[in-house]
């Protein structure tokens, strides 16, 4: 069927004497509709900087809290007694409790390779274990103020809570120390260091308490082979302490 | 048929993002559609207001274009309802002759240039425009739709409401009227 059977007139002639008419639109409405044109062709800002914002916002995160375990983890600001006696404040336990562990075990690994020559001593390397060791409870607490200290200097995490609660219960009921110990242990390895050179005969508690500032010092192996000779000058004395002290 | 579908092409790759394609597509029917509106609208301002919403439409409706039909009779379908909204917020009901005699002036206040200007008189023009804008408003929708538009019977009588024959019969009158205006000038089918 032609579609042109359903046309009443032709429109081409009419068009044509219509088309004379050169009436137009006013050339501010033409650009006006051809600026929105290119407009709507414009992917709307929001499309990206919603997303982008978000991802900077989340990069931004995740840089901070690394940065902040980056700082907070360094070792060499954690000695062995805050390991051993110091409780941690929980705040710094939770900002980098792995990086606080770390030092332990890497200290622990120091301690069980005794130095050559000199036979490990058998009341010590069960304290780095976190078996008791009465005797070794007390002094390490002479080494906490300065401990502490360094902490705070380094702002530094330092100790699990839970394996100090295992190291309190482990020591029996261990007594606090002699304020003058607890205070200097700098001082105490000063004498220990003079008492060396001097070869004097020490007491075993000047004695101990010297080998405590060496291992809150970071010096295991000293602090070991001062404890062996204190085991060998005074037979039983460590013993007696541990009673004496539980 | 082949400049029908360059409308469509132009318009499907407007809708891809060619901004070119657009400039051009409103050059080839700015000026028909303009006439279209202002013969209906019969009001300079609200034709330009009717006019830019119609391309606004035709904007936002380039995604969801498909070439079903020719571009024409989708652009003047647009136009159409443009109209149809405009009458309804100016509280114009848009089925009734005009008696406004200043408004029929208006619109068929045409200038005469282009090429076939020449073999028109201007007092042949002049009576075109005054007994098109004579017209009922179904007649001259239906007359514009169709000779402008380029719209079939039936399309007209969809976009109107009103029945097949509704539509042809409004067109053959509206013809009849145009012819009786323009007299020997009247175009020759």
């Amino acid at each position: 069927m032609d579609p042109r059977e359903n046309e009443p007139f032709d429109r081409e002639p009419w068009r044509r004497l219509l088309g004379t008419d050169s009436g137009m639109p006013p050339g501010s409405l033409d650009r006006r509709i051809l600026s929105e044109a290119r407009r709507a062709l414009t992917p709307p800002v929001a499309r990206w900087w919603l997303p982008a914002s978000l991802a900077a916002s989340v990069l931004l995160a995740v840089l901070i809290v690394q940065w902040q375990f980056a700082d907070g983890g360094a070792p060499a600001h954690v000695t062995e007694s805050d390991v051993l006696v110091s409780p941690a404040p929980d705040a710094a336990h939770e900002v980098a409790p792995a990086a606080a562990m770390e030092v332990p075990a890497q200290r622990r690994d120091e301690s069980l390779a005794p130095p050559a020559g000199v036979a490990p001593p058998s009341i010590d390397l069960p304290a780095f274990e976190g078996r008791p060791l009465p005797a070794a409870a007390e002094p390490d607490k002479t080494a906490a103020a300065p401990a502490k200290q360094e902490r705070e200097l380094a702002r530094e995490p330092s100790f699990d809570s839970g394996f100090v609660a295992d190291a309190d219960t482990a020591v029996s009921s261990p007594s606090p120390p002699p304020a003058s110990v607890q205070a200097e242990p700098s001082r105490a390895l000063g004498n220990l260091r003079s008492s060396e050179s001097n070869a004097k005969p020490r007491t075993p508690e000047d004695w101990y308490a010297e080998i405590e500032a060496l291992r809150a010092a970071g010096r295991i192996q000293e602090a070991d082979e001062e404890l062996s000779r204190l085991e060998a000058a005074y037979p039983g004395w460590l013993e007696r302490r541990r009673q004496q002290n539980p | 048929m082949e400049e029908r579908d360059a409308d469509a092409q132009l318009m499907l790759r407007y809708a891809a993002g060619d901004a070119r394609a657009f400039e051009e597509l409103y050059e080839r029917n700015r000026a028909g559609l303009w006439r279209f509106i202002r013969r209906l609208v019969r009001d300079a301002a609200a034709t330009d207001d009717v006019f830019q919403e119609c391309w606004s439409r035709v904007i936002g409706s380039r995604e969801r274009y498909r070439p079903t039909a020719r571009f024409t009779t989708w652009l003047y379908r647009i136009a159409h309802n443009c109209c149809m909204d405009h009458w309804r917020k100016s509280g114009r009901r848009a089925m009734h002759e005009t008696t406004d005699d200043d408004a029929i002036a208006a619109a068929a206040d045409v200038p005469a240039s282009g090429p076939f200007a020449i073999a028109v008189t201007d007092e042949a023009r002049g009576r075109l425009g005054l007994a098109l804008a004579r017209l009922p408003d179904e007649q001259r929708i239906a007359f514009l739709l169709y000779v402008e538009g380029g719209l079939s019977v039936a399309e007209i009588a969809e976009q109107t409401g009103a029945g097949a024959e509704t539509a042809k019969s409004r067109l053959r009158y509206a013809v009849a009227r145009l012819k009786e205006a323009l007299g020997d000038d009247a175009p020759v089918e």
